[in-house]
């Protein structure tokens, strides 16, 4: 079959592979009809996140028909259409059955590897670091996923690729960093990021009901977005300048109390203004730390005291320089993890079931699958405003 | 309960450098040559550069206690060689423990067939039942031989204990024991997993001659891990897509 393969740093091709197998008899095979190049993908692609190897095939937001099934599978049938959540999760741990399935005990492989770097193991992740298991993932013809009887879930047939896709990820990760904020009446929220999980973060806040929203990005077009599709303010950095009078311009516009919850949607790889971005930048590449934590800064230093600052973009390692002192005199909550997507996948397929949304207002590129190699650099670059690409095989 | 023995300090510090000139000397050497590998070590990055890293500040470290770059060698040399047969001749204790959401009893139940733990030990290839609580285990050595032995249960406490030992004669001997205990607040059982192994020549004398690979901690977290894998998702995961790629998973 044919997969996108990562290859390196800025290298991913489409290769030929062996098609997947049943391996284990919870899983299933998937063909996949629709798949998404994710933000995080950028993370393997600029060659920030360890743990990768030469030939991973990779891609975590994929949808697709079911093709065949492990013995244990009575739930699926084959023909069934089915959206796949990116977080491997057994279903029957102490964290699957509260609800946090991105931290399942036992869906990952390489666990061992993942207690060394972070004390305890999250779920494994479909197309991600060995870190997180090293599973193949669905940015190819076929794909093998475990525990098909708990993670995906049959779309509705009134519901279309295009809406149901971003079930997968960004849809649910940008509606927890909000749900898990404990939102009050009034409150308004900050989000650093306007990509994919940004604008789902942005669409979110108001599907929950917050009194006002600002988006904050340093590309115009997804400002643009922000502000057409969910009437969001507008904050770019370029304009206001250094984390200090960003800081400033977020106290100005709530008359001095600061954004009751701060999102950071950007993550390790955070572009700055001036001085920081270059320290950042500098101890990023000599491996002295492994994110450039510019925008989580901002979040702490903005956040209003006793408010909560979550953390939906991903980090892998180390950063320097978080201002802890802030954290702690303004008594502020951190709310951040993986998506716990099989926990939101019915209530948000309900959501899009009843056209209270429509995720595909994302997209902004639809390609084939042996374009890939085209379509993340372009992605990276954010050429052509490109913010959403959506492959078909 | 591991027998760690501290080092003899007056073993461990290597030369008396005679005069007050030497030692500065030798200090600033040290603190060169720190300077030297760190500036090497961030021009290379990846391993390579963290290795140097490491090793500008053990220097840094011997020109901080006085120390110099005289004998640097034979200090590290020492350690490596204590690393891999001086503290370990003796018995060799490991132990893990895992929580895993289910009963002792269950639990208990599926330990006490060891005819089962082939599915969960890594190292483990077969294990065969013989009569009056004894069984034969076969492992796989790291250079593709097997090696045998036979072990007797020693204590059985239904839901709460197995202890067993390998029988008279054995290359190394053994002894092995898994502990149920309940986790606070219904989260299921705690296990306990403690085995000790007699190495009458060190590891490195046991290495060719059996499973290295299972005479560490983290194999037998590994193995505790796959035993709760078993337990609460009724398989082992494996990040393969095809079964040429499948080592040693879910049975």
């Amino acid at each position: 079959m044919k997969a996108v393969c990562w290859h390196g740093a800025q290298d991913m091709r489409v290769d030929n592979v062996a098609d997947p197998q049943i391996l284990n008899p919870r899983d299933a095979i998937i063909k996949v009809t629709s798949t998404a190049i994710c933000g995080s993908d950028l993370h393997l692609y600029g060659g920030f996140m360890p743990g990768m190897q030469a030939g991973d095939i990779v891609g975590h937001e994929f949808m697709g028909e079911v093709v065949e099934l492990g013995s244990a599978v009575t739930n699926l049938s084959i023909g069934n259409r089915v959206v796949v959540p990116f977080t491997i999760a057994c279903g029957h741990c102490f964290f699957c059955d509260s609800g946090y399935h991105s931290l399942c005990d036992n869906s990952n492989p390489n666990a061992g590897v993942a207690e060394k770097m972070w004390g305890q193991s999250p779920s494994g992740l479909f197309g991600y670091t060995h870190i997180l298991g090293g599973y193949a993932g669905g940015q190819a013809e076929y794909v093998r996923v475990p525990y098909a009887d708990v993670g995906p879930m049959v779309v509705p047939d009134s519901v279309s690729d295009e809406q149901a896709l971003f079930l997968t990820d960004i849809f649910p990760t940008g509606y927890q960093a909000i749900a898990q904020c404990d939102m009050q009446p009034g409150d308004t929220v900050a989000i650093w990021g306007c990509g994919p999980v940004g604008q789902f973060a942005i669409a979110s806040a108001k599907m929950l009901g917050a009194a006002r929203v600002i988006a904050i990005d340093t590309v115009d077009e997804r400002l643009d977005m922000a502000a057409t599709q969910h009437g969001a303010e507008t904050l770019n950095p370029r304009e206001v300048g250094n984390t200090l009078q960003l800081v400033e311009a977020l106290r100005d516009m709530t008359a001095g109390r600061g954004p009751d919850i701060c999102v950071d949607a950007v993550g390790l790889e955070a572009h700055g203004v001036g001085l920081e971005y270059w320290y950042d930048n500098i101890k990023q590449s000599l491996q002295m730390e492994t994110a450039r934590p510019i925008v989580l800064r901002q979040a702490i230093m903005a956040c209003r005291k006793a408010g909560t600052v979550s953390i939906p973009g991903v980090y892998g390692g180390i950063a320097d320089k978080i201002p802890v002192g802030a954290l702690m005199n303004k008594a502020l909550t951190i709310k951040t993890g993986h998506t716990h997507v099989q926990h939101y996948l019915k209530p948000l397929m309900d959501h899009v079931e009843r056209g209270d949304i429509d995720p595909s207002f994302v997209i902004t590129h639809r390609m084939r699958l042996d374009q890939a190699p085209e379509a993340y650099e372009m992605f990276q670059a954010r050429r052509d405003n490109c913010i959403k690409v959506v492959m078909q095989p | 309960m591991t027998p760690y023995r501290p080092i003899d300090p007056r073993n461990d510090d290597d030369t008396e450098l005679d005069s007050a000139r030497e030692r500065e000397k030798q200090r600033a050497l040290a603190l060169a040559a720190s300077v030297g590998s760190l500036m090497v070590g961030m021009r290379r990055g990846g391993l390579s550069g963290l290795l140097l890293g490491a090793f500008s500040g053990y220097l840094a470290y011997r020109a901080s206690t006085g120390r110099g770059l005289k004998g640097t060698g034979r200090a590290l040399a020492r350690g490596a060689e204590r690393t891999l047969t001086g503290h370990r001749t003796g018995p060799l204790d490991l132990s893990a423990s895992i929580t895993i959401a289910r009963s002792r009893e269950e639990l208990y139940a599926f330990w006490r067939d060891f005819t089962r733990l082939p599915a969960i030990m890594t190292s483990i290839t077969a294990v065969d039942d013989l009569p009056d609580g004894r069984s034969r285990w076969q492992a796989e050595t790291p250079l593709g031989g097997t090696y045998e032995w036979e072990a007797k249960i020693v204590e059985d406490v239904p839901g709460e204990r197995i202890a067993w030992r390998s029988v008279e004669g054995s290359d190394v001997p053994q002894t092995g024991e898994i502990r149920f205990a309940p986790a606070p607040a219904g989260r299921g059982t705690q296990v306990e997993l403690n085995l000790r192994y007699e190495l009458p020549h060190g590891l490195l004398a046991a290495a060719p001659l059996n499973f290295v690979n299972a005479l560490s901690r983290e194999a037998v977290r590994e193995d505790l891990r796959h035993f709760k894998q078993v337990m609460e998702a009724g398989e082992v995961p494996t990040g393969a897509i095809h079964a040429s790629a499948h080592e040693g998973v879910a049975r």
